[in-house]
């Protein structure tokens, strides 16, 4: 038997009503989700943020050791390369006193920048740090 | 043994990486090498004074008259020598303001001759002395300049005294890069 016209009204008003539940159930969890999103793009900038300081650091760092290699290493390279002059100029007899004390000149030079561009680097090293005690820091950075 | 007149002759513009313990005994028959063709050049030093540099040459039978020396090291480490007629000496190896008026100074010297050199000993030690950038900018000057005035360069570098980024700089702007190993025993 057909329903009537009520039955049916009752239907549709019941359905209705359910639909515009789902509809506001569905706009919460798209309010979630918008949240949930824009949460996420706030963690992935802070991620971007934290991953470009850490590269600037590492550069930074690789940049620090390069400069001590260059600085430190090449003096003791120079310091061998006279040690090894005087050697064997001595041996054979093609230096006199003036011109080992002029090569003792450059060898006590290239001691002294050693210890300048420790210094130096140790400054760099610590620069901005607040961490490094006062008595750590003077003895790093006192020539 | 690699030949550098030859390797000169075909590139121009060179870059030597030698260990540091064969370093001077490379650069003494590089020059014995490229004097003995008739060359004259340009010889720059960051490590050994004039002095020293010159009598080594002498005794290698080397004619040092054919060559100007820009001495960066002796004025710094002791004192001011007197004036030598083919010397230059820059007071500081970090002053490339002061080593780039002694370069000018010295070109005449190789001026007019068929081939000429100028060798830079070493890329690696001005390093200690200057800033990397500044460095970086100066060898690129100095190859430009030399480049004009037809000038053969050779620059010297310890190995693993120079950085990476630094090295790959530098060889960006010369033709070739030889590492020198010491002849064996």
């Amino acid at each position: 038997m057909a329903a009537t016209v009520g039955e049916l009204r009752k239907e549709l008003d019941k359905k209705t009503t359910e639909v515009y539940n789902l509809t506001k159930e569905l706009e919460a969890t798209n309010e979630g989700l918008i949240a949930l999103y824009m949460e996420l793009d706030d963690s992935n900038k802070k991620l971007a943020e934290t991953n470009k300081k850490l590269k600037e650091q590492e550069k930074k760092l690789i940049t620090y050791l390069f400069e001590t290699v260059n600085k430190t290493r090449n003096p003791v390279a120079t310091i061998s390369r006279n040690v090894k002059i005087i050697e064997d100029m001595l041996v054979s007899g093609d230096l006199d006193a003036d011109e080992v004390k002029l090569l003792l000149d450059v060898i006590k030079t290239n001691a002294r920048v050693i210890n300048e561009n420790i210094v130096e680097l140790n400054k760099i090293a610590i620069e901005g740090s607040d961490r490094v005690l006062d008595s750590y820091r003077e003895f790093l950075t006192g020539a | 043994m690699v030949s550098i007149a030859e390797e000169l002759e075909e590139s121009e513009m060179l870059l030597a990486v030698t260990p540091p313990e064969y370093t001077h005994a490379f650069g003494i028959s590089t020059i014995r090498e490229l004097a003995g063709h008739g060359c004259p050049g340009i010889v720059v030093s960051f490590n050994e004074p004039y002095a020293i540099l010159n009598k080594a040459l002498v005794k290698e039978g080397v004619d040092t008259s054919m060559i100007y020396f820009i001495d960066c090291i002796t004025a710094f480490a002791s004192t001011m020598p007197q004036e030598v007629p083919n010397c230059a000496f820059v007071k500081n190896p970090g002053d490339l303001t002061g080593l780039g008026i002694a370069v000018a100074k010295a070109l005449p010297f190789v001026s007019g001759a068929e081939r000429s050199y100028m060798l830079v000993d070493s890329i690696s030690t001005v390093l200690v002395y200057a800033p990397v950038d500044s460095v970086i900018k100066f060898t690129h000057m100095l190859i430009n300049k030399l480049k004009i005035n037809s000038i053969c360069g050779l620059f010297i570098s310890s190995t693993n005294n120079i950085d990476p980024v630094a090295a790959s700089q530098i060889t960006s702007f010369v033709r070739k890069r030889l590492d020198i190993s010491p002849p064996e025993e």
